[in-house]
């Protein structure tokens, strides 16, 4: 059984990848190899938590509105998560596959960690828009966190989408 | 050459998190250089100390590792401690009249939220104009300015952010629709443009009108007041202008899909019929803010403007529009720790002469053109508030620009409108402004398309800016130039 994940966020999303996860699962069923896809979307909590920040602490706004904004960004988050999902198992299943979708609220590298030591999955396709060096290094990367660790610890192939 | 790995191990050592918390130790550190350093010529004791206060201020301001208002209460309490001021003095300071009006600003606009008034004026002014992608996203943009009339533009920025995904969700766009991207960044950019409408749209403005007090009362000299209808008549002209390039920049940069506009104007007249008629709450409201303008401008010059907003504040509660409770969960009141905080660090600044050593240093050289250092004014200003709140611009860079505004050949009331103004057009990066954090966090905005096209109108807002008040605010009595 050729197990694949592929893993979404709230920043990160790239076509191409989910094509090459889906090519490749291709390749394997050819192989004779039984196929198992799944989805995963990670609402992050830390880009809501940084919104909450900027409203109160910069805006100055109490803490009803503070509330009324995160709650109205989270449902619209969840919509495009399901959004997003929808379009890979619509993708996915044109091409004979079902798919296992979920959605996980919390920070990108804890969770991809998680699911990848709990599941084993042979292959983690992390989904993202290109970003530039200077951010990365600013700011940091990830998806290259995530390849470290489950890499590090042996529990499967990690793919970045550039 | 670094390996991939060896660069993510960089760049997570370099992660702004970790930096932030850095500059912690970095903040009091480089104040502690500043004080062991042997005194600079040109600077008294009491300067040397007023720039450590001044440098660990501008660290923790940028970086945050606390809370804005934490960085002003413990600037207030350095100013006494390190013998800049008494603390009689240094506390005399925290009470202006900026401060209170900042209250009375946050008061109407919790007024507004709460009553439902705001939300009533958004839809319908949305309804009648939904007819086409452009005309919906040119009705976002010049709504959320035109808000700012009465409300404070962050809370203008929560009140639409439902309306707008609302309007999302009612035309069934994706993440990667140009239309649902259009929409917020016209809420966001709409929001910051009308941030310079009215001294009631920002609590930056009114900080920056007691900083030029301060200033004048310093320098001994008679206080040229720049009243409420005053402020709007020179920034009108400068937000239309700028309103209107933000929608040619998105329609460039955003084409429209093609939309049906129907389930829109559904979705609009749902939303009305929810709301129903209008409230005694409403109409209460609607009467306060219709006196409230003749107050400002009538008693504001005589009164004070703080004095005004508190009045208006406490009519809003006597007519039962706002009650105690509520107030407090619409406002953050570490609003008046950061504005009374930052004003009493400036003055300290000020009086020890530690801004004056400062703006030796900002100085262009001799010979530099006014319209040059306009120019440079207007750049600091947005350069500066694209990292730091602008709330710290002002109270930190506006000493010193005052000081300095003789010897740049600019008149210091023009100073302070300026930096008020510049310090509100920051709109490329979710750090600079709550609106552009709403925006980004959406998902609909992606950060290099929002930093393109944001710096794109950010530069193109400086000839504006420029423009209008070298030819027009000499007409309303707002000359530029020192003669």
């Amino acid at each position: 059984m050729r197990t694949i994940l592929i893993a979404l966020s709230t920043s990160r999303f790239s076509e191409a990848m989910v094509e090459r996860a889906l090519s490749e699962a291709v390749s394997a069923r050819d192989a004779g190899e039984p196929v198992q896809i799944d989805v995963v979307y990670i609402l992050e909590s830390g880009e809501l938590n940084s919104v909450y920040r900027s409203v109160g602490e910069v805006g100055f706004l109490g803490s009803r509105t503070q509330k009324s904004v995160i709650d109205t960004l989270a449902e619209e988050l969840h919509r495009t998560a399901r959004r997003r999902m929808g379009q890979i198992a619509d993708q996915a299943r044109a091409q004979g596959f079902e798919v296992q979708t979920t959605e996980r609220e919390g920070d990108f590298v804890p969770v991809i960690h998680e699911m990848a030591g709990s599941q084993r999955y042979h292959v983690i396709y992390l989904t993202r828009a290109d970003r530039p060096f200077i951010s990365r290094f600013l700011f940091g990367s990830k998806c290259e966190e995530v390849a470290r660790l489950v890499r590090g610890e042996g529990l499967g192939e990690v793919i970045i989408g550039d | 050459m670094p390996s991939r790995t060896g660069i993510a191990t960089l760049s997570r050592g370099f992660a702004l998190k970790s930096f932030r918390r850095f500059s912690l130790v970095l903040g009091p550190l480089l104040g502690a250089c500043v004080l062991a350093m042997p005194t600079p010529e040109g600077l008294t004791l009491e300067g040397q100390r007023g720039l450590a206060i001044l440098v660990l201020c501008v660290v923790w301001w940028l970086l945050t590792p606390v809370a804005l208002p934490v960085t002003s209460l413990l600037g207030m309490a350095l100013l006494p401690l390190l013998g800049v001021f008494s603390p009689e003095e240094a506390m005399a300071l925290f009470g202006n009249q900026a401060v209170f009006f900042v209250i009375g600003v946050f008061v109407i606009a919790a007024a507004m939220l709460q009553s439902g008034l705001s939300t009533r004026l958004a839809l319908w002014a949305m309804r009648s104009m939904a007819r086409s992608e452009n005309s919906l996203a040119g009705a976002v943009l010049v709504l959320s300015a035109l808000l700012c009339l009465f409300v404070v533009s962050h809370a203008v920025a929560a009140l639409m952010l439902p309306i707008v995904i609302g309007l999302i969700r009612a035309l069934d766009l994706g993440p990667s629709s140009r239309t649902a991207r259009r929409l917020v960044v016209s809420m966001a950019w709409g929001t910051i443009i009308g941030s310079n409408l009215t001294l009631l749209a920002s609590a930056r403005a009114s900080l920056a009108l007691q900083v030029y007090g301060t200033h004048v009362a310093s320098q001994g000299e008679a206080l040229q007041p720049i009243g409420f209808l005053e402020f709007t008549a020179a920034t009108v002209v400068i937000c239309a202008v700028l309103l209107a390039l933000a929608w040619v920049v998105l329609r460039v940069a955003m084409p429209p899909e093609g939309l049906e506009m129907g389930p829109a104007v559904t979705r609009l007249d749902a939303r009305v019929r929810e709301i129903g008629a209008v409230t005694a709450a409403e109409w209460k409201t609607v009467v306060v803010l219709v006196a409230m303008v003749p107050a400002f401008v009538v008693w504001g010059p005589q009164f004070g403007l703080g004095t005004v907003a508190l009045l208006i504040a406490a009519s809003l509660f006597a007519l039962g529009v706002l009650q105690w409770d509520l107030a407090e969960s619409y406002v953050n009141w570490g609003i008046v720790l950061l504005y009374g905080g930052a004003i009493a660090i400036g003055g300290g600044l000020a009086e020890s002469g530690a801004m004056e050593w400062v703006a030796q240093g900002l100085l262009p050289p001799p010979g530099t053109h006014p319209v040059l250092s306009l120019s440079m004014v207007v750049v600091l200003g947005i350069l500066c508030t694209a990292f730091v709140a602008n709330a710290a611009v002002i109270a930190l860079v506006l000493p010193a620009l005052l000081i300095a505004a003789p010897t740049l050949g600019l008149e210091p009331r023009v100073v302070t409108l300026l930096l008020s103004v510049s310090t509100g057009m920051a709109f490329s990066l979710p750090v600079s402004t709550p609106a552009l954090a709403m925006a980004w966090g959406t998902g609909y905005v992606r950060n290099r398309d929002g930093f393109l096209y944001g710096s794109v109108l950010s530069l193109l807002s400086i000839p504006v800016v420029v423009v209008v008040v070298v030819f027009l605010w000499p007409q309303i009595g707002l000359e530029p130039f020192l003669h």
